[in-house]
This record gives structure tokens, sequence and C-alpha cells, in this order.
């Protein structure tokens, strides 16, 4: 049913009765003429008698239509569909996105301030009586007016003093849970309109394109999804950072590789340059013009004196999205990580042995300065009274036999956080007796010596249960691995919570992780010289023996880098399962933590960051710097296009608008339905042209019978 | 003073006319021109006229009275001698009186179109009678020749207002009947009456053998009816009314009156009748002359 928004005009329909009029009144005044006689009129009339009053009625009927049709146009009709709002009591929530992306400088002016200014208008559009939430996903404090009030200034305060913030967002997520909440507290709102604000990050729509987002909530939701984006966006980020070493060892350098993401219409080569402190070390210019990523080395070294982690930055020179032309890095500052190789020889054979020589080239592959590693090798003497506290590893190079005198040191050293990596040793005769470290039965089953006559190749395959640790050697080294194997340790019946690394295709691990209180020891299956395999020679022998140990470091350091929204943690070797901390996160005060945990070997978890910088912690005397970065999905600046944000939702009225005008004027058209006046025109001036060629064609010259023409224009007539 | 067929035609007119001969059809024997042997003899043949003598002529028709008058040589014309009588039957009801655009009304060009064929059969020295007629027969005047009797019929054709209504078919049966010698009997008619009965009169002549010539007389608007806007047309021979939109019905018409025209079209040439049609608009010698010279051409 169609609604008038100047019902005045219709009275102007009354003008449709003047046809009529002057049709009757037209009748009733005929010219008097004489006629010679009225047979062949009569005869006439009777055969047209029908036309004459269809033709009659027909005009008559158009031209009264075309003025009822031009008064009602004028009446401004509204047709209202059913995917429209209803009238009355409104219940509006605005959900305005807060996320990272929404930085990003449109004109000059950040996404986000669009994205206000524009939840403004819908706000001002409220009337009395009429209810409002607001939500901002990816803000500190996200759900800022919940659930719906009709105190209007309150959400403009809120939406005023509203900061965009750092975080990822996972709108599907926070959609859903925000509609089952309305649900659950709102049942009697008839429709909820959700203006939802965002740039559509793609990151932050994961799942979205599956659709049926809020299709349980169908009947009730009108979902307005208005849109600010960058047209062409263009960017730059430092998506992430590696560093050589991972821990600053005295005052040696360290190396950071740098990789750079860019977007499509990025076409210059920027410089990054790299600060320790205040201070700006190096630079480098990344290839970057006309390529979507490239990486850049940059060198540093700690300022001299300073005691506190190194940290610094990487730097790109701001875009429209600056957050990320900032890499915060926080470096551990060590003397360096002490391994002991232990060969049982001792003294000056120690030294010399090829196992020994081997496996110092696996710690310092680069040479001496290359890594953290500092490798001293001790033998068995030595070795047992030595504090194996000053080392974080120990290399059981050729040790045998493994007794109790060995036994008991190496448990303690393990147990309160060590590594420890064992070997087979060269007068092993058949059997390995490992199963000594683990009296508690928590060792392999079965552990024999397997010797070939002929040398044997393996391909060695990921194990079991894929560990981080073998992606990360996959991630380096070319697949497949192969191994020629001689001897070989072949283990069975592993312990339940092994994990092994790599596998021989008869299932025996090449390496078994065994956690042992706060550390963990590493049986392998070969020892670490040609006698027993060529592993020595091969590339997964340094890679190898790194990467487990400095995964193994890295679980009992901890990491000082973090991502916006996650919780840094603090490894504390210490005993105790509560601490009193002081976190201070950037550009805000200090406040006191009390830190817990349940379990000794898990570190402590520190507060969400909320946004990127450097974090202090102070824990007793011991100062820790965390550098917060950006999730890199917020960088990639890729959007959900119309068709893909609009078919997410299962709504049947979802309505994507560009600017408040625009969805101003679909929220009219859903409020009071399509004008119909643009269509009733065109009737009008259809049915106006019909009437006139109609009432033409009637008017037209016919067609004079051929005996009347024969007569009047030939012999014996006219002419 | 106008007088008689003057009154009707100008003297240009008349003029026109000198060189034209009506003839008859089906009395073709005695037409000769001085050479008429009359199918009938006897004291029952009429005296009507003299002619001078040429060689040739039968003696014994010489009028000796008039020689010793006059010592001029004359012949007696009996009427067997003429024996070409043309009959004019001219409708004169009201309905002939509808006058359109053209000129003259249709019983006004009737008559002069009736004038002008009485002034031809007069000057071959042939005989003319007249009827006017409309439910009845207004006036009547028997078949002679001469001036005398010519000027007789153009007053008669002059005076007479058309009125009343018409029983055509009527009429022509009894003139039928009261036209014993064969003769060439001219309807001019705009014959609006049934059809049938018109037909049946019309046989009637023929079975009497009697050659039958029709001018259907027509206004242009009664063949075109071009009016525009409501009118309330008045019959005028039956004084009935009728309202009605001219251009709504136009077309309609105009197929009615071509059917009428095409019945009475092929009802003459059923019977063997000179079907003629006469638009008022037109000049009555004109008319004359190429209708003369389509008959000569049958």
């Amino acid at each position: 049913m169609p609604v008038f928004l100047t019902p005045i005009y219709l009275l102007a329909g009354l003008a449709a009765v003047i046809p009529l009029v002057l049709h009757l009144v037209h009748r009733r005044k005929p010219r008097p003429m004489q006629f010679s006689t009225l047979r062949f009129l009569r005869a006439a009339s009777v055969r047209t008698r029908r036309a004459r009053r269809l033709n009659r009625i027909l005009l008559l009927a158009m031209r009264m239509m075309i003025l009822l049709l031009l008064a009602m146009a004028f009446a401004r009709p509204m047709l209202r569909f059913s995917g429209g709002l209803p009238h009355g009591r409104r219940t509006v929530v605005i959900v305005i996105d807060a996320s990272a992306s929404m930085r990003t400088l449109d004109g000059g002016e950040p996404l986000f301030e669009q994205a206000r200014d524009w939840a403004y208008q819908v706000l001002e559009s409220l009337e009395d009586g009429d209810r409002v939430a607001l939500l901002a996903p990816g803000a500190e404090r996200a759900r800022r007016v919940f659930p719906p009030v009709s105190d209007h200034g309150r959400a403009r305060r809120e939406l005023e003093s509203l900061e965009c913030g750092f975080f990822a967002v996972d709108f599907p997520g926070e959609l859903r849970q925000l509609t089952q909440d309305m649900e659950r507290l709102d049942r009697d709102a008839p429709i909820v309109e959700l203006h939802v604000f965002s740039d559509f990050q793609v990151a932050n729509w994961r799942f979205a394109e599956n659709g049926g987002l809020l299709e349980d909530q169908a009947e009730k939701l009108v979902v307005f999804l208005n849109r600010v984006s960058t047209e062409f966006p263009v960017n730059a980020g430092i998506v992430s950072a590696n560093y050589h070493p991972e821990a600053v060892v005295g005052d040696g350098a360290f190396r950071v590789n740098a990789t750079l993401r860019a977007t499509s219409g990025y076409d210059v080569a920027p410089h990054v340059g790299l600060s320790v402190g205040d201070e700006e070390q190096h630079s480098a210019s990344a290839a970057l013009d006309g390529r979507v990523e490239a990486s850049v080395t940059l060198f540093g070294r700690p300022n001299p004196g300073a005691a506190d982690d190194v940290h610094g930055r990487i730097t790109l020179a701001p875009d429209a999205f600056a957050e990320d032309n900032i890499h915060y890095f926080s470096l551990p500052r060590i003397d360096a990580v002490d391994v002991a190789i232990v060969d049982q020889r001792g003294g000056t054979a120690s030294l010399s042995s090829a196992r020994t020589a081997f496996l110092r080239r696996a710690l310092h592959p680069g040479g001496a300065g290359s890594t953290i590693f500092k490798p001293e090798v001790l033998g068995r003497t030595v070795f047992m009274n030595s504090d194996l506290s000053e080392f974080s590893a120990v290399f059981l190079a050729d040790f045998s036999p493994v007794d109790a005198e060995i036994v008991q040191p190496l448990r303690r050293f393990v147990e309160d956080g060590g590594l420890c990596f064992v070997f087979p040793a060269r007068s092993d005769d058949g059997t390995t007796d490992w199963a000594m470290l683990f009296p508690d039965g928590n060792a392999p089953d079965n552990i024999t010596i397997e010797r070939l006559t002929v040398p044997e190749t393996h391909v060695l395959n990921n194990g079991a249960k894929t560990t981080a640790l073998e992606r990360t050697v996959r991630s380096i080294l070319p697949f497949p691995l192969r191994l020629t194997v001689e001897r070989r340790v072949v283990m069975h019946g592993l312990p339940k919570d092994a994990v092994g690394f790599m596998e021989y295709p008869d299932g025996s691990p090449f390496m078994v992780e065994i956690e042992h209180g706060l550390g963990r020891f590493w049986l392998v299956s070969v020892a670490p010289d040609r006698e027993w395999s060529n592993w020595v020679l091969s590339p997964l022998f340094v890679v190898g023996i790194q990467e487990a140990l400095r995964s193994g470091l890295e679980e009992s350091r901890g990491a000082r880098e973090a991502v916006v929204g996650r919780r840094p943690t603090l490894v504390w070797p210490a005993p105790v399962k509560e601490v009193s901390a002081v976190w201070t996160p950037p550009d805000a005060p200090g406040r006191t933590l009390i830190l817990t945990r349940q379990e000794l070997a898990r570190p402590f978890e520190l507060p969400v960051v909320a946004r990127p910088g450097f974090h202090h912690l102070s824990v007793g005397e011991r100062r820790f710097v965390y550098a917060v970065n950006l999730d890199p999905d917020e960088m990639k600046l890729s959007y959900l296009d119309d068709h893909a944000a609009t078919n997410a939702f299962g709504v049947g009225r979802v309505v994507m608008s560009s600017g408040w005008f625009e969805q101003e004027a679909r929220m009219a058209d859903m409020s009071f339905g399509r004008p119909l006046w643009p269509v009733l025109l065109m009737i009008v001036f259809i049915l106006a042209l019909i009437e006139i060629l109609y009432a033409n064609w009637l008017s037209r010259p016919h067609h004079v019978p051929s005996e009347i023409a024969r007569l009047t224009g030939g012999i014996g007539g006219r002419g | 003073m106008q007088d008689g067929i003057q009154k009707l035609l100008s003297p240009r007119e008349l003029t026109g006319l000198r060189n034209l001969n009506i003839e008859s059809r089906f009395t073709v024997e005695g037409s000769l021109q001085g050479a008429h042997r009359s199918p009938t003899h006897g004291f029952s043949v009429e005296f009507s006229d003299y002619r001078q003598y040429v060689t040739g002529d039968d003696l014994r028709h010489l009028d000796w009275k008039v020689y010793a008058r006059n010592e001029r040589l004359y012949i007696r014309q009996y009427e067997e001698e003429c024996n070409l009588r043309v009959y004019l039957l001219v409708d004169g009801s009201a309905s002939m009186g509808f006058k359109g655009d053209a000129p003259l009304s249709k019983y006004a060009f009737a008559a002069r179109l009736a004038a002008a064929l009485a002034y031809v059969t007069v000057q071959q020295q042939d005989s003319i009678g007249l009827s006017i007629f409309d439910q009845r027969t207004v006036c009547q005047l028997p078949a002679r020749g001469g001036r005398g009797h010519l000027r007789q019929v153009g007053n008669a054709l002059a005076m007479h207002s058309p009125a009343a209504t018409t029983d055509l078919a009527q009429t022509l049966h009894r003139l039928a009947d009261s036209v014993q010698r064969r003769a060439l009997v001219v309807v001019l008619s705009d014959l609006f009456d049934d059809l049938e009965p018109i037909h049946r009169a019309l046989a009637h002549f023929r079975r009497r053998h009697h050659d039958v010539i029709v001018y259907h007389t027509m206004d242009p608007a009664e063949l075109e009816f071009p009016y525009d806007g409501m009118g309330r047309f008045t019959d005028m021979e039956t004084g009935e009314e009728m309202l009605t939109d001219p251009l709504e019905i136009q077309a309609s018409y105009q197929e009615a009156i071509a059917e009428f025209l095409h019945s009475c079209r092929k009802a003459c040439a059923g019977l063997d009748v000179d079907y003629c049609f006469a638009e008022t608009v037109e000049s009555p010698v004109e008319l004359i002359r190429r209708h003369f010279a389509r008959r000569k051409r049958r």
C-alpha cells in the first residue's frame, strides 16, 4: 500500500472528472442539420455503435487517468516493500571498527575519523525513544554502550572519547556474540539496525566470505555495511625481522634481516633505517619498486655501557598507514651461551677428537662471532668437577659408560633447565646404557645398536607428530633428507611425552627429545663422526644442532617480542609460582601486577598488549623490555569487495553504502519505500502519447470505398 | 423575362446542347431523319407538325391546304414519325431538396438536367413528356414536341418545390401503366427508397419495352458525409431526428452509401437499364454529352 508524502495534492485528482463533464456537456449541444435521409446514417450508426462506445470510453478513461495520475505523482507516493524498516521506535547498534588498519590515512584523515563522523550522522538521525548501542571492536574497551539505551547523549560522549586501537579484530565472531547477546538481553526489539562502519579488511573478516553470518537472526536484523576505505591503498610496512644472533652477546654486533611487504601500487625503493636507542646506526634501500615483498639486511650493535636489553627500531618513511612503518625489537643481552662438549678422554685428545671438532663447527658454523654459543670442550674428569650451572647445554660427545657418577649431575643439570645432547659412545658394543639417565623409567623401552656391513642410505621423514623444529628445519633445508648410515641406535617404545625429530623408514626416530624437569634430553641415533654416518658432512648436522639448541634456549630464555592483542610471557627459572612485577606500557604509567602460574615449567603470562612500542617489565632487580608490533595481518590492507561483504551475511536486508548521503537515501527508501512518482510520470507520458496517437488515428482520413471513388473520380461523376 | 427552359439553362448551355442527339437503344427503326415508318397506321395516328418538303418525301402527306395558302410545300408529320417519345420522370420529394456544399440542390440539378434533355429531344423533333412526383404525381405533361410544349416543361420544372415524402416505386408503376407506346423513359431521382420495389417498377417499364435511363442524382455531401462535431440530423422527408458524431460514423456511412450505389447500379444493369450517376456539382451539359457518347459506343 503506497504512502503519500504530500497527500494534499490528491485533491487535484478531482480534475479527472473534467473530461467526463466536457464529454457530457458536449453531447447535449449538437448542431442541428437537415439531411436528405437518415437511412444510411442509421445503418452506419448501428454498425459502429460498439466501436464508437469503446473508443469514447477508452479516450475518456485515458484522459481521466492522465489527470488522476498527475495528481497522484504530485502527492509523492512511496511504495514500501516487505523488506523495509518498520515505523516506530528504532533499535540501532553502531559497530565501529577500531582496528589498527582504520588508522590508514585517506586524504590526510584517518579512516577511523571518517567512520566516527559518519556514526555521528546516524546518531543525529535518531528520534526520542529510539535506542542505541555502541561497540568499537579493536579498541581497548570494545563495548562502550551496551545494551542499547535511550540516552543518546551518552552514546555521543562515548563516541567522542573513542580512540582507534591497534588490535586485529575477528568481526564475524564479534558480531555473532553481539547478536546472541542482543537476543538474550533485548527480545522486545522487533527489528535491530546493525550499522557496521569498517574498512572490511580481509584479515578482520576471515571466514565471513563463507556466508551465512548472522543468518539465525535474519528476521530481526537490518544490516548497514558502511564502508570507509582508501580507494587506492598504497602502503609498505615491515612485517617481520630475524636477528642473528638472536641475543646480543656482550657488546657484539647483530644482524637484522627485515622483511617488507608493499601493496601493488607501491613503486619506490624506500630507505630502511635501524636505530638502537635513539641512535640511527645503519640504513639501506629496500628493492620494493614494483615488487610486493623484499628483504633488507641491517647491522647494529648495543650502545656502549648500556646494561639493558638491546632494543631499537627498524623504520621506514611514513606513508598512508604509518603504524607498520616502525618495527620494534628487543634482544636479550647475554654474555654468551656456554655449551659444554664432553669427551671422556679429556685433555688434548679430547680437543683433537673428530667428534669434538665436528660439534664445534656445528656451534660456530661461521666462526666464533657468528652465534651466541660458546663451546668448551671438557674431559670426563673436568666435567665431573665443573659447576654445570655455568652451561646452558651439554653435548655428551663420547661418554661411556654412563654410570651413576655422571648420571646424577646430568639429571640435576637438566632438571634445572639445561639441555643435554646424548650421542652414542665409541665404546658402545651393542647397547647404550641410556636407560641409566632415566631411573624413573622415562626412557625408550628398547635401545639397540644396528651395525651394517654395507652402509645403507635412508630417507628421513617427519615424525609422527610434526614439530615446530621439524617445520623450521624443512624451511631451511631442501627435502628429502638422505643419510648414509653404517651404524645407528635404534629406539622403540618411546616414552609417552617423548617427541621424535625425523624418523627412519622403519619408524625409529633420528633424535628424541625427552623432557626432564625444566630441561630436556636429546637422544641422537648417530654419533657426530664419520664412522657412524655421513651426517656430520650434511647440512642437517649444523642446522639440526643449531635449531634444536636454539629452540630449547628460546623456551628457557623467553621471547622479547610480542604482537598487539596477545599476551607476552616471562620465563622465570626460579621455582616460584607468584611474583610481583611492575608493567609499564608506552606512554602510560606503570602499574604493579601479581603474576601467577599453575606450573613451574610454564612461563608467567603478562597482560594483553594493546599498542605497539616498548613495554617495560620490572621484576625485582631484573628489567625486561618487550618489543610489541602490529599483527602482520593488519598491514595487508586487502579489503573485501562489496559483493563479498554483502554476501557474507545470511540476512536478507543488507545495505552497503560508501557515505552518509547514500546511506540516508537508502534508509529513506526502506522507511518510506521507493518513490513512485517517476513511474507515475512515465505512465502519464505513455498514456498521453497513446491518447494523442489514438485520437489522431481515429480522426485520420478514411479509405474512401472504391465505389464512391470511382463515381466521384471517373466517368459520370466529378472530374 | 426568362421563360421555360431559359429559367433553367443559360443560352451558352443551350448552344452546347444543339448538336446532341438523344436516341433510344431499342426503337432504332424509324428514327432515320425524314424517313420515319410508323409501326402503326390509321386514324389513330395523330398529326403532330409540319415540315418542309424535301425530295423523296411521300407525296401522300403533302399538305395541299398549306400549299394553296402559301404556295410552299410542307409535309404533315404524324406522331409515329417522331417515334422517339421521351418521358422525363423527375423526383420532386423532399429529399431532392437537399443541398450540401454544392451550388444547387439535387432537385434544382435534376431540373436542369431534365430541361437539357427536354431541349435536346425537342431539338431533334421528338416528343417530350414530363412527370414530377413525390408520393403522388404532382405534375404531368404528355409527350409532345414543339417549342410551346418545351416551354411548358421548363416552367413546370422551374416552379416545383421539393416537398413531402416519396413513394418512388408506386409512382413508377403508375407511370409505366400510363405510357402506352414504346418510349425512352428517363428517371431523375436520388432513389432514396426501398430498392426492391424500385427494381420491380423499372422492370415494369422494361417489360413494356421501354428504354430506361436512370440519372441517379446525389449531392457530394451525401457521398462523403464531411461533417464534424456532434450533430442533430433531421430527415427532410420524415422529420425524424438522430444525434450522432459524424466523424465517428463517416467511414461506416461511406461504406453504406457505397453499398447502396453498387446495389442500384447492379439492379439497373440486371434490367438493362442505363444507369448514370449524376453528382450535383457537375455541369448538366457535360454530363449529358459524356453520357450520350457512352451510349453511342455501346
